[in-house]
């Protein structure tokens, strides 16, 4: 994961010196929603986001993305499991983490002119979310790690702070579709968490 | 933006992407030993547990594999049966002696613990083969040693099994299992092994509200 995170990071550079190219860096800030704010604890303060993006025009852009947010709860809630006549609650201090990893290709419209100090944007990504979800409970862990197709709709503003350096804020919904059984066991291992990300991005016209 | 200069930014950043990647995959909560600890409990939904009256050897089982010398601690023994007591007197469950000529109480109640030795390793790389810093013109690069570890660290656990008499299994004449502790922490030698012992007695009795004589 090492390796494929410098790679894509040296891959983003590159785009951000190229001709009409924008690469970003920003902080992330996720909200959980559904089975994962049920997981853990709603709000993930840890995340990164890495992204290059190549202009067709003044207005399109495709690129490519990548992510890292890491949700973490430390929690005493009772696990209750319920088969046939037997019924089972289990206590203990439990440490529940979920890692999800987007990688996604993206399409990007902006309202007004490249050099416009504000610029207004909406956008979506397709790709994978490498999922790794984790229970620990007293000296054991259970882990599941998942591949999953997922959607990413987005909307941001890139605010120009000099003629190099942009500041880029934007909303995004991941949504990482089920693919395969969820850590207890049931069919659905859906996830979905809202990011709101700010950082600096680096144009080159 | 001069060359120099984005140099340095790429660095800085590699060093924060770098700082996320080592320390934020697992947060780490600072858990004591007492985090370690877990309670299961088990039962039967189908069970009365209303009842009045209950048996318990004086006797806490020590699980070892066939042929192993017993070195499992008895010090703790008196205060795990002390401790079950206590909350079945609490749940209005009377104790009356293990006499088999006698009718059988409501429930037999059943004690052991055993413990496990856990063992793993830890290796971490050498730096030596890293490039260094020397493509923005910085150190040459570091000698840092690598190694290993080997780590262990010993469970306990208490099993509390509560049979009913009336759940005879007429094929191999055993009695049905309607409630089950099993209480697992690490062992150290701290002084509040005694106080975690008790606690953990407390938590089964406490998250199986359809416990009681009454």
């Amino acid at each position: 994961m090492k390796y494929l995170f410098s790679t894509i990071f040296i891959l983003l550079f590159t785009v951000s010196i190229s001709a009409q190219s924008l690469g970003s860096i920003t902080y992330n800030v996720s909200v959980a929603t559904d089975r994962l704010n049920n997981y853990t604890d709603g709000v993930s303060w840890r995340g990164v986001g890495l992204e290059g993006r190549w202009f067709t025009n003044k207005n399109i852009s495709f690129g490519l993305s990548f992510g890292w947010n890491v949700f973490a709860e430390r929690t005493n809630e009772m696990i209750n499991l319920e088969q046939g006549n037997i019924h089972a609650d289990i206590s203990g201090t439990q440490i529940r983490t979920v890692n999800a990893l987007p990688i996604m290709a993206n399409a990007h419209y902006y309202l007004g002119k490249r050099r416009d100090p504000l610029r207004f944007y909406v956008g979506a990504g397709a790709g994978v979310y490498y999922i790794k979800q984790r229970l620990e409970i007293g000296v054991v862990a259970f882990e599941s790690n998942n591949w999953h197709f997922g959607l990413a709709p987005e909307a941001g503003i890139l605010i120009g702070l000099s003629r190099d350096v942009t500041m880029i804020v934007n909303t995004k919904y991941n949504y990482a579709f089920s693919s395969g059984e969820s850590l207890g066991g049931g069919d659905d291992n859906t996830y979905a968490y809202w990011g709101i990300n700010i950082g600096f991005a680096w144009q080159s016209f | 933006m001069n060359t120099k200069r984005e140099k340095l930014i790429v660095l800085y950043l590699l060093m924060i992407v770098s700082t996320f990647i080592l320390y934020s995959c697992y947060p780490d909560y600072g858990l004591t030993t007492s985090d370690y600890d877990t309670v299961v409990t088990l039962y039967d939904n189908t069970e009365n547990f209303n009842k009045p009256t209950y048996a318990m050897p004086d006797t806490v089982v020590h699980f070892v594999n066939e042929g192993d010398e017993d070195k499992i601690d008895h010090s703790k023994d008196a205060l795990i049966l002390s401790s079950i007591e206590s909350n079945m007197t609490k749940l209005g469950y009377q104790r009356v002696p293990v006499d088999t000529t006698q009718n059988p109480p409501g429930f037999v109640m059943l004690v052991g613990v055993t413990t496990t030795d856990n063992y793993g390793a830890v290796w971490w790389p050498g730096w030596g083969y890293w490039p260094g810093w020397g493509w923005w013109g910085g150190y040459p690069g570091w000698g840092y040693p690598g190694g290993g570890a080997v780590y262990n660290y010993k469970t306990g656990t208490i099993f509390i099994t509560m049979l009913d008499p009336e759940k005879l299994n007429s094929g191999d004449q055993t009695f049905g299992a309607v409630w089950l502790a099993r209480i697992n922490g690490l062992l150290s030698s701290s002084l509040d092994t005694s106080t975690r012992i008790k606690q953990r007695i407390n938590d089964a009795f406490n998250q199986s509200p359809y416990l009681g004589a009454n």
